[in-house]
């Protein structure tokens, strides 16, 4: 009777999760086209170094040719300093890609691990992690930014780090929530039966468990990095002035969006792609992984 | 079974789920009568669409996406299909109640257990509050619940005493009919004999109807005068407790005993029935027991088994029933 | 007379709530023999479920021993009680949450195998996994399902399966059966069964239902408030039940016989809080035979009958 659907001559194949995963992923079109974004994005940036001269066509100021609306010459047009905007946007994808990413790297890595800490452990830890999440929220990302940048010297990395630390309580706390519910469940305690330790068990169980929330809020989170970065150069602080980054675009473009929209609307849709490209590749992500999803 | 004494009258009722472009057929052709004071079990494991029918009694099904046919649903003369929603309203609570699995989650956690008898009784009697308090505490310590906790927190009370309000908050109304969907599962063995024994005190006092929807055969053969016993949404045996019991005829009835540890015999291996139930999205032609019944022949899967009589008191839908030598086993015994 | 596998000599286990310490099991004494099955009855809130985890040491004692072939395990700690694992498993209630939702059944049973390196090579763990699949009659190609799309008795079975993946030689089923419909009850608990026969198993069988540990058990042990108030082999307990309690429970089962008419005693009266218990018998407040005596001191375990212990002041008069 034990032995009742079992047919020993039947041949089966031991699927891996990984190929499992991809599988699924190239099946939904919005993820592909997300990653075929973000891939072209990435070669970009690497690139463009190599057909963009940066003392020629980035930084040099043209008289002659201050504010000229889209055309054959200057498709994206020209700002008030006669720079054609086509090669500052696609110049800053260099900046602002790598700014948006690492920041949240930087952001999830920091903000999953206390995330995780304080929710598994509980007790004096979870209330050390939280008030020290709660004592970084209580400081307005601005300042926080200003101090870091103060402190440690105005340069990329710093940059990075200091609007790391402005998404890390946002993400510890989406961890820990998800960390919470999922703890409990006796599959936890099985894995602990069979002896697996309890890093093993984090990130076997509980981060597999988790994922969803935390891809949602990380990918939110590049359009907050790409955006607060932009204030930050706006005050000086993040990447040197002429370097075109898409935020410090943004905010040149801010105060003269009546008479000359363009110079907002180029390097707009450039961070809307951006993040766009994150959201549906990061939700494809999330659906891939969870195997409730599949057909 | 038609009488006039029947406060419940349900004929021919189909419901199906209509999810994704799938049918997902949950009760197919159920008779049900049931008659003042009178209490079935409605007995099958998860998924053989007990709930779903005393639902669909209720009118309390999602439509979309369930689709409810049937020739009648009646309580106490009330179309259940076709009155209004206010009308529903009143009927439900006044006339049939239910009480469900899961005392933990039927109350309101921020009020107090007396105010929620009360409203009930508000709800449907043209009542004072203060008559309505005072009938609360009534029936409060009808259930065995002294007066004086009526002003505590559902919190404050355990399992069996949560259970016991929620029969309460059920009874308020003195309905005719009563539907209970397991509930003692959630509770301990010595807590769901108190329980059960209360019912029993009611019912006795007021003459409720009683739906007992249970797996356990051992609390049927307590509280039941009919059984109905469910499978793959249809009733495939339908009498009163002895005759079931006691002159069981449909395979799976017995595949169902035979399943249980039997208190008294601890030597005896068990028999369970093997393989599961089918999915309602894709129930078998035939008979849907035919591929775990130790009866089957070719013939069960080719037609839907007819419910046949046995005498009187007794139904079977089983396609061999008729044949001159079939017997089960379980008969064979008696 | 064959060897003691596991003896539990005054097991603790106390939670520090709010209100103060639950007792959640309380000076738990016993012995499992080699191949048999110890059942352990109580109702929601005994520490049964406690009991087996702090045994297996999913939970940390608090006071108390327990000794494992003789050795004592309760103060084991890095290789030694991974190694402990291997040979006590756990097979838990709820076939629902006990297996991870985003891992196949193939990922869930080789686990084990691959965390404790039993096996090193893919195929040969590959080969291992499909054959715990046919011990437990689950079909090969499941192999590649995931825990949502299989029933509750078919997860069940994944569940044993990983607690046979490591051949433990004693596992603690911590009600296996309780989520299931009748007929896959039967199921799983003949494949308990022969699993035993099978494997030379050792059961500590937790479960609320005294028809299946009647079942199944060679002894029962029936706990109350964090105690253990009777401990007797199956027969015996059935047939000549000492203790109040044990009775109230034996009589509160419904028995699927219309012909049964068994006397049923319903308990009154409040059930003890676990919180701080103060010295008396923890049953007393339901009990219809106590006594000042009961309320002033808690009694112990003793033997009354050779295999027969209940912790009763008037088993005496209860017995009449």
């Amino acid at each position: 009777m034990a032995k009742l659907d079992n047919k020993k001559t039947e041949k089966v194949v031991l699927r891996s999760q990984g190929r499992e995963v991809w599988r699924r992923l190239t099946k939904n079109k919005g993820a592909m086209l997300g990653l075929a974004i973000i891939i072209i994005l990435t070669i970009l940036a690497l690139t463009v170094d190599l057909f963009i001269d940066f003392d020629t066509q980035i930084a040099a100021i043209d008289a002659k040719n201050r504010n000229v609306a889209p055309c054959a010459a200057f498709p994206f047009g020209t700002d008030n300093m006669g720079r054609n905007l086509l090669y500052r946007v696609v110049y800053g994808t260099k900046y602002s890609l790598f700014i948006g990413v690492m920041g949240t790297v930087f952001a999830c890595v920091v903000g999953i691990f206390l995330g995780l800490m304080s929710g598994y452990y509980g007790g004096l830890v979870d209330d050390i992690i939280m008030r020290f999440i709660d004592i970084i929220q209580a400081i307005p990302a601005i300042m926080m930014g200003i101090v870091v940048v103060s402190a440690l010297g105005a340069s990329m990395t710093n940059l990075i780090i200091a609007i790391g630390i402005a998404g890390v309580p946002y993400l510890t706390r989406i961890t820990r929530a998800a960390v919470l519910t999922v703890k409990n469940q006796e599959y936890i305690e099985a894995a602990k039966a069979v002896g697996l330790s309890e890093p093993a068990i984090m990130i076997k169980h509980i981060l597999p468990n988790c994922v969803s929330p935390i891809l949602v809020a990380a990918t939110m989170q590049v359009a907050q990095v790409i955006l607060a970065a932009s204030s930050l150069s706006f005050l000086g602080l993040g990447v040197p002035v002429p370097s075109p980054e898409w935020g410090s675009l943004l905010s040149a473009g801010r105060s003269a969006i009546t008479s000359h929209p363009y110079l907002c609307l180029f390097p707009g849709i450039a961070i809307v792609i951006t993040v766009l490209a994150f959201n549906l590749f990061g939700d494809g992500f999330r659906d891939a992984l969870d195997p409730k999803l599949r057909k | 079974m038609e009488n006039k004494n029947n406060v419940l009258n349900i004929e021919n009722l189909s419901v199906e789920f209509h999810v994704d472009g799938e049918i997902a057929k949950s009760v197919t052709d159920v008779n049900i009568h049931l008659a003042e004071g009178t209490t079935l079990g409605l007995v099958g494991e998860t998924g053989a669409g007990k709930t779903t029918t005393a639902l669909a009694a209720l009118n309390l099904i999602q439509c979309p996406p369930g689709v409810i046919k049937a020739d009648k649903v009646e309580v106490c003369g009330n179309d259940m299909l076709t009155l209004k929603q206010h009308e529903l309203e009143h009927v439900r609570g006044k006339d049939i109640s239910m009480i469900f699995q899961d005392p933990m989650t039927s109350l309101n956690p921020v009020f107090d257990v007396g105010t929620q008898i009360q409203e009930s009784i508000l709800l449907h009697e043209k009542l004072s509050k203060e008559e309505a308090w005072e009938k609360a505490m009534e029936m409060l310590e009808l259930v065995g619940i002294p007066r004086e906790r009526g002003h505590e927190y559902p919190h404050q009370f355990s399992g069996g005493m949560k259970q016991r309000v929620v029969i309460a908050i059920a009874l308020a109304c003195t309905p005719k009919i009563l539907i209970a969907d397991e509930p003692t599962t959630a509770l301990d063995v010595t807590i769901q004999a108190q329980v059960l024994e209360m019912m029993k005190d009611l019912r006795d006092k007021y003459g409720t109807a009683m739906i007992m929807i249970t797996h356990d055969l051992g609390i049927v053969a307590e509280s039941c005068d009919y059984v109905a016993v469910m499978y793959a949404g249809r009733i495939i045996e339908y009498g009163t407790l002895d005759e079931i019991f006691n002159n069981t005829r449909h395979p799976y009835t017995e595949g169902l005993f035979n399943s249980l540890p039997n208190i008294n015999n601890r030597v005896g291996k068990l028999k369970p029935i093997p393989g599961m139930m089918p999915d309602p999205r894709a129930i078998p032609e035939g008979c849907a027991f035919a591929d775990r019944c130790p009866y089957a022949t070719e013939n069960c899967t080719k037609k839907v088994p007819e419910t046949l009589k046995v005498n009187d008191d007794h139904t079977v839908a089983c396609s061999r029933y008729n044949e001159p030598d079939f017997m089960i086993e379980r008969s064979k015994a008696k | 007379m064959s060897e003691a596998l596991l003896e539990v000599k005054n097991l603790q286990k106390y939670f520090s709530t709010p209100c103060g310490m639950l007792h959640a099991v309380d000076n738990v004494s016993f012995t499992i023999e080699k191949g048999k099955t110890l059942g352990v009855v109580g109702e929601s809130g005994c520490g049964k479920t406690t009991c087996g985890r702090t045994i297996l040491r999913l939970t940390e004692p608090t006071g108390g021993q327990v000794l494992f072939e003789g050795k004592d395990v309760s103060k084991f700690k890095g290789r030694e009680l991974a190694h402990l694992r291997r040979d006590m498993q756990i097979i838990f209630q709820d076939p629902f949450s006990s297996l991870d939702p985003r891992m196949s059944i193939s990922q869930i049973i080789a686990e084990p195998i691959k965390y404790n390196k039993l096996l090193h090579s893919k195929a040969d763990i590959d080969a291992r996994v499909l054959e715990l699949m046919d011990t437990v009659g689950l079909s090969r190609r499941m192999v590649n399902s995931y825990p949502h799309e299989l029933d509750g008795g078919r997860r069940q079975r994944v569940g044993i399966a990983r607690a046979l993946a490591l051949n433990p030689k004693f596992i603690v089923c911590d009600e296996p059966v309780s989520a299931l419909d009748v007929s896959i009850q039967a199921q799983i608990l003949n494949l308990l069964d022969e699993l035993q026969d099978d494997l030379g198993l050792t059961y500590m069988f937790i479960t609320h239902d005294l028809a299946v540990v009647n079942h199944f058990a060679d002894d029962i042990a029936v706990m109350y408030l964090g105690q253990l108030v009777e401990k007797a082999p199956a027969e015996e307990l059935f047939e000549n039940p000492l203790h109040p309690y044990t009775k109230a429970l034996l009589s509160a089962i419904p028995v699927p016989d219309t012909h049964a008419k068994n006397k049923r005693i319903v308990l009154k009266g409040e059930i003890t809080s676990p919180i701080n218990p103060g010295n008396e018998c923890r049953f007393a407040k339901r009990c219809l035979y106590a006594d000042e005596c009961c309320h002033s001191s808690s009694p112990e375990l003793v033997e009354v009958k050779p295999g027969h212990f209940v912790a009763c002041h008037h088993c005496g008069i209860a017995n009449e």
